[in-house]
C-alpha cells in the first residue's frame, strides 16, 4: 500500500504548485498588469478572460492541495495539527495551509465574485470588495513564506537541531 | 434651566475635549497617518513573510524541544 502515500505527495505537490503558483501570479503579476492595463483601457481583457479561468483553477487546486495532503498525513492527521509525535513542522506548515484554505474560499472568492460581476454589487461594494480580496490575496502570499518552510521542514528536521 | 445647564457643560466638555484632541498629535492620529500597511508593497509583504517564518521557526523549535 506505498502507492497511496507516493500518489498522495505527487498530487500534493502538483496541485500546491498549481495554487501557489497562481497566487504569485496574481500578486507578483496582474495587480500590476491591471493597473497598466486600466490605463491604456485593455483591463477587460484580463478582467474578462484571464482572472476568471486563473480564480477556476486556484481555488480548486487549493481544495485538492489540501485533501491530497490530508490524505498523506493519513494517521497522522492528528498528530500533526495538534504539534504532536514529533509532526510540529509539519503540523504548522498543514495549519498555515488550512488558513491560507480557509482565505481563499471565504473571503477572496466571494469578493472576487463581486469585483467580476458575478454576484450583483454597487460601486462602493466593488471598490471595498477590490481592497478587501487584495489584502486577503498578498496575506496567503505573506503566510506562504513561512508555510512552504516547514512543509520543506518536515522532511529535514536537521534545520530544527534534530 | 437645570436641564440647558446639562446640555451646555456637556457641549463645553465636548469642545475641550475636540480641542484637546486636535492639540495633540498622537490622539489625533498624526502618527497613524504617515504608517503604512506593509502588505500594500510586494517587498514589505516579502519581508513580512520571512520575519514571520523566523518567529515561527523558534516556535517549532521549541516545540521539538
Amino acid at each position: 500500500m506505498d502507492y497511496v502515500p507516493a500518489l498522495a505527495r505527487w498530487l500534493h505537490f502538483m496541485a500546491g504548485i498549481m495554487w501557489i503558483g497562481l497566487l504569485y501570479y496574481f500578486n507578483f503579476v496582474q495587480v500590476a498588469a491591471l493597473k497598466a492595463a486600466a490605463a491604456d483601457g485593455t483591463a477587460a481583457g484580463i478582467t474578462k478572460h484571464v482572472a476568471p479561468r486563473a480564480l477556476f483553477f486556484f481555488r480548486w487546486a487549493a481544495v485538492v492541495t489540501w485533501l491530497a495532503g490530508a490524505a498523506l498525513l493519513s494517521n497522522q492527521f492528528g498528530n500533526a495539527f495538534t504539534f504532536r509525535g514529533g509532526l510540529a513542522a509539519i503540523g504548522m506548515g498543514a495549519w498555515l495551509g488550512t488558513i491560507m484554505l480557509i482565505n481563499v474560499w471565504a473571503v477572496i472568492w466571494p469578493n472576487q465574485q463581486k469585483i467580476l460581476g458575478l454576484k450583483p454589487a454597487t460601486d462602493e461594494e466593488k471598490n471595498k470588495a477590490r481592497r478587501v480580496a487584495f489584502l486577503a490575496s498578498r496575506l496567503n502570499v505573506m503566510l506562504s513564506i513561512p508555510m512552504l518552510f516547514f512543509m520543506a521542514g518536515g522532511a529535514h528536521r536537521g534545520v530544527f537541531g534534530m | 434651566m437645570a436641564a440647558l445647564a446639562t446640555i451646555e457643560s456637556t457641549v463645553l466638555t465636548d469642545a475641550s475635549f475636540a480641542s484637546f484632541v486636535a492639540s495633540d498629535p498622537l490622539a489625533n492620529g498624526a502618527r497613524g497617518s504617515s504608517m503604512k500597511n506593509p502588505l500594500d508593497s510586494l517587498w514589505g509583504t516579502v519581508i513580512s513573510g520571512l520575519i514571520l517564518t523566523a518567529i515561527l521557526y523558534f516556535v517549532v523549535k521549541s516545540m521539538l524541544g
